[in-house]
């Protein structure tokens, strides 16, 4: 595994520098520039459970002692080579049929990012989000020390938000390719049953388009 | 009371003051854009977590309204219940004149705002053989401080801290045991009319879209004369 990252990464690498190369000196002058770019991913997206901020082990993560896998989608708009706005889907893929299982958990988020090296081909940033999920367990035993049954909470609109951090490698023209963690939270709060809290992190990594609308002046061709 | 009339006063000095020197620059300009509200130091709940819309007109460069709804959850007693809480209001937002600037990337513009508030709050019992559910209509006033920071020229970050103050209903929660010692939440409904505060922390993300009255400013063209071949 470590031998895969390190090759992706390297190859990635060996891409973005070989990007960099200067123009002959009788070419046109090339403008490196994220500005104006807009980028669309969509990949499989891992999430394992982390409960820093939702109190441990006194409160059921959703994603407990499994890993949960979304479809997530994303689009970006580069303002300029610093700052962007994003917006992202998620859809949660492999649902949990036991009892008190995760149903459904799909959300959206709205947010910005900064990015931290301007001019380059390599493009760390990092951002933060704010959304709703619409979160759903499946039916459970329960009990109030009286009347015991089968109860199915129903599903509950739930906000969100996440701190975000990655990097981005721009290659030839069209393609790119990411790396990202979001650290979701949020508490999903139904109407009967017990909270379950939406803290996990989630990790997407992928191939990326990107399509440029930067408006150069007549002697400056766009690069990426 | 005296001191609201003093701060409102003062204010509205300041924006009177500063109009000789940025005359309806930014005016007419309007914003769209989203928002996540984090609710502390609820009276009946803990810490709540909010997601909404909003957007702003700016009547000029130092007085901007902004129109909101939010959507935030609140978890009661350690899950016992849930507190839901519906927004939908206005404020009004003053830039003090001295630190005022023209949408300087990355530069902070403090302002103050002050508003009033349309509120629905659901309060639910979780325990499924005692959902008990509560719900109340009340008005709200809100006033506190905050900041932008533009990152563009057509979009800013914001960060406000403010005092929402209800006026309506109380509703008292109370934990009762079932027979078998089962804990949950009962709602008492008839407690009088009474103010109930919160304190929100709202991170916003706006997009300036239009200038509503950039049209309507004589003397301005906002399109370089057409000029015909040959000339």
């Amino acid at each position: 595994m470590k031998k895969i990252i390190a090759i992706a990464f390297l190859s990635t690498a060996a891409i973005a520098v070989k990007a960099q190369d200067n123009p002959p000196a009788d070419g046109p002058i090339v403008k490196h520039t994220l500005a104006q770019m807009l980028t669309v991913n969509a990949t499989i997206t891992p999430a394992w459970s982390v409960t820093l901020l939702s109190g441990g082990d006194s409160i059921k993560s959703v994603s407990g002692d499994r890993t949960n896998v979304y479809l997530h989608a994303t689009a970006e708009y580069y303002w300029d080579e610093r700052f962007s706005t994003r917006g992202d889907v998620y859809m949660l893929l492999n649902k949990n049929s036991d009892p008190g299982g995760v149903k459904y958990n799909h959300g959206f988020q709205v947010g910005a990012s900064c990015h931290l090296i301007k001019g380059s081909n390599i493009d760390p940033f990092i951002g933060l989000r704010a959304g709703m999920n619409f979160t759903q367990v499946t039916p459970s035993g329960m009990s109030d020390g009286v009347v015991s049954g089968l109860v199915a909470p129903p599903a509950h609109l739930d906000p969100t938000w996440a701190p975000v951090m990655g990097i981005n490698f721009f290659g030839e023209h069209v393609f790119h390719f990411f790396i990202e963690g979001a650290w979701m939270q949020g508490t999903y709060r139904p109407n009967i049953g017990p909270q379950m809290s939406l803290e996990e992190f989630r990790v997407s990594a992928g191939l990326g388009l990107n399509f440029s609308f930067y408006k150069p002046v007549d002697t400056v061709r766009k690069k990426i | 009371m005296k001191k609201l009339f003093l701060v409102f006063a003062l204010c509205s000095a300041m924006t009177v003051f500063g109009q000789s020197k940025f005359a309806n620059k930014p005016g007419g300009q309007f914003s769209l854009g989203i928002r996540s509200t984090t609710s502390l130091f609820s009276d009946e709940s803990g810490t709540g977590t909010g997601f909404g819309g909003q957007f702003r007109l700016r009547f000029y460069h130092l007085l901007n309204s902004e129109w909101f709804a939010d959507y935030i959850t609140s978890d009661i007693e350690n899950g016992l219940g849930n507190r839901t809480d519906y927004h939908i209001g206005w404020s009004v937002m003053f830039y003090p004149s001295f630190a005022y600037h023209q949408n300087e990337r990355l530069k902070i513009q403090p302002y103050f705002l002050a508003g009033h508030c349309f509120d629905k709050t659901r309060f639910e019992s979780n325990l499924f053989t005692e959902n008990n559910i509560a719900t109340r209509w009340s008005s709200a006033v809100q006033a506190g401080i905050g900041f932008h920071l533009p990152l563009h020229d057509r979009v800013d970050l914001s960060l406000s801290g403010q005092y929402m103050m209800h006026f309506g209903k109380q509703v008292v929660t109370n934990v009762r045991k079932n027979g078998a010692g089962t804990e949950y939440l009962f709602f008492d409904l008839d407690e009088p009319q009474g103010l109930e505060g919160h304190l929100l922390v709202t991170f916003s993300l706006n997009f300036r879209i239009a200038d509503f009255w950039k049209n309507q400013t004589k003397g301005v063209q906002d399109k370089a004369p057409v000029m015909e071949e040959g000339q």
